[in-house]
């Protein structure tokens, strides 16, 4: 009767099971680490003089700094390639061969059905779309890369059973913020969110890494989806590693259960300063925009840049606005060449970047005071995108793409 | 390292989150990161925390982005423990590693407030307040989080987990 977090702790624990509360050494399956985690693990480890455990389970992606933008950006990416030359790490993605790290951790086969993942990586969940224990921990992977071994506390797991079909014009990106808001972080924080119902099956890879991505907004350890035929298909097309994926069994137990039928569910904002202030968009319609950004490991999927040049096509970008594009990795970057998404967001005035997490946490596309921004993004706490006095809503690409044609915060439904 | 704390308290209330400990720019910019430390909550805390005092809170303190700065500026403004009424698990987790003695107690800020002076085993849980003559007990980690706790933090621990293989 374990869940399918219980059950991947337990195999990566090497025990029979293991009970919510209980104390754990486990053994993680993949290490990931982006280019800004070097101070979490570089500096202690040549302070350790240690050699690492296993470094073909280190991944390395460079994302947050892509391209270098500055002296100390590119002594940080050198430090990396002299790092991973040193200790043998293999996997290291380049610029040029990157992205947001836990996006291309699924891309890549890395993140697999019934493993345990750690990243230095605040949104780390978003790898539970494959059903991956993936949790973001700090400093602390030094521990998995030099004893090869991590501690954790078995948290409890909250199932969330989703039914219903999402409207024209709504995404699940806004089902995402409705169900996170509307559970809390009261009742997330600390513990495994596992989404399961009919919805799953109707829903891609993009969706789900959306969804289980969300649930980091409510404090939650990681977010999970039992494997399918989907998850199977979409993994065994990515990687020639084995895995065994592990399911939650039917009479498994939660410490707290939710039912949402998402048919009702409308287009929504995250108003400043959380990403949990979640209103109608109704409610904000209106509201005066100088920047719009569609990109992130929240928003900035090849599904994504399909759903905002759906609504750009043949439209112009409003002259007040600019709008920045970055998807979350090379990989994307490529497919949304192959299908000419490029040329349909340049034509209406969209600024295309690097893959890169980027505008996102105000490396680039930075808001000066009292600019307001509406983003697919995953924050919007004073000052996340620039000035303290600069505000970003949060909202879903069809959202963020109707609002830049409109000039303010618009349902892309309403679009003329 | 001794695990009984004894110093002045320094209370805020509930759902202090890491960008009110300490604002994302402190962690690319570390300079002054202690001195800066709540001043969104109390200006006056950076320059009037003693070294040794301990921090009070209430429900889910250090959440919104689990970033390890805000702990590392509790550290740098002289604070020595925190104990709080509930901890966002990623701060909790950062404060073992860091070596920042934590303690989760239900009701503290009943129990505790700005300037008086409080005692804790950060070992046991064992607390009093010397100012009102309160005793209560509070939660402190077990198992081998107590074990990095007691050690002064995760690299101690790990050189000295790495000494035992190298024996």
């Amino acid at each position: 009767m374990p869940t399918i977090a219980e059950k991947i702790l337990a195999r990566a624990a090497g025990l029979p099971s293991v009970r919510p509360g209980g104390y754990i050494k486990a053994r993680a399956d993949t290490i990931v680490i982006c280019d800004l985690g070097w101070q979490l693990v570089g500096p202690p480890i040549a302070e350790l003089n240690a050699k690492i455990v296993e470094p073909e389970r280190v991944i390395v992606a460079f994302d947050h700094k892509v391209p270098a933008e500055n002296k100390s950006a590119a002594e940080l990416h050198r430090t990396w390639r002299e790092f991973c030359r040193h200790h043998g790490i293999a996997r290291l993605h380049d610029v040029g061969d990157h992205g947001v790290s836990h996006v291309l951790s699924v891309e890549r086969g890395y993140a697999r059905p019934g493993t345990l993942q750690v990243n230095v990586d605040t949104h780390a969940n978003t790898c539970g779309a494959v059903g991956c224990f993936a949790v973001a921990l700090g400093m602390d992977l030094v521990s998995d890369m030099v004893l090869g071994w991590n501690w954790y506390r078995v948290p409890e797991s909250v199932r969330v059973h989703l039914s219903g079909m999402v409207r024209p014009g709504v995404m699940i990106r806004d089902v995402a913020q409705h169900v996170m808001s509307d559970i809390g972080d009261e009742v997330g924080a600390g513990r495994v969110i596992e989404f399961v119902g009919p919805l799953i099956a109707t829903m891609d890879l993009d969706e789900r890494m959306t969804l289980c991505n969300w649930s980091r907004k409510i404090e939650a350890v990681t977010g999970l989806i039992n494997p399918d035929d989907t998850t199977i298909r979409y993994v065994s097309s990515r990687t020639t590693e084995p895995f065994e994926p592990l399911c939650s069994d039917p009479d498994a137990r939660y410490a707290q259960e939710y039912a949402y039928d998402i048919s009702s569910v409308e287009p929504l904002v995250a108003a400043p300063p959380n990403p949990t202030n979640t209103k109608p968009l109704s409610q904000v319609a209106g509201t005066p925009i100088h920047q719009a950004f569609l990109g992130s490991c929240a928003g900035g999927r090849i599904s994504d840049l399909r759903a905002a040049a759906s609504v750009l096509r043949g439209r112009k970008i409003h002259p007040g606005v600019r709008m920045i594009a970055s998807p979350a990795s090379q990989e994307i970057w490529r497919q949304a060449e192959r299908e000419g998404l490029w040329s349909i967001l340049a034509e209406a005035g969209v600024l295309i970047t690097a893959s890169t997490c980027g505008a996102c946490y105000g490396g680039m596309g930075t808001l000066a005071d009292g600019e307001i921004c509406i983003s697919t993004s995953t924050e919007n706490f004073p000052g996340r995108m620039g000035s303290l006095q600069s505000q970003v809503y949060l909202a879903s690409p069809l959202t963020v793409a109707a609002s830049a044609i409109a000039g303010k915060l618009i349902d892309a439904r309403e679009l003329t | 390292m001794s695990m009984i704390k004894e110093g002045q308290v320094w209370a805020f209330g509930h759902r202090i989150g890491i960008e009110t400990i300490s604002p994302l720019r402190y962690m690319f910019e570390p300079e002054g990161r202690g001195r800066h430390c709540l001043e969104q909550s109390d200006p006056t805390f950076g320059s009037r925390v003693q070294p040794g005092d301990l921090l009070v809170a209430g429900d889910l303190f250090g959440h919104g982005p689990g970033h390890d700065h805000a702990n590392l500026a509790i550290k740098e403004s002289g604070i020595v423990g925190v104990i709080a009424q509930s901890f966002a698990p990623q701060f909790f987790r950062h404060s073992i590693d860091h070596g920042l003695l934590v303690a989760e107690c239900g009701d503290i800020l009943d129990i505790a407030g700005t300037g008086d002076r409080l005692r804790i085993d950060f070992g046991t849980g064992a607390l009093i307040n010397l100012t009102r003559n309160i005793t209560a007990r509070a939660e402190v980690p077990k198992g081998l989080p107590a074990d990095i706790v007691a050690m002064g933090g995760l690299m101690p621990f790990i050189k000295a987990e790495l000494s035992k293989k190298r024996a």
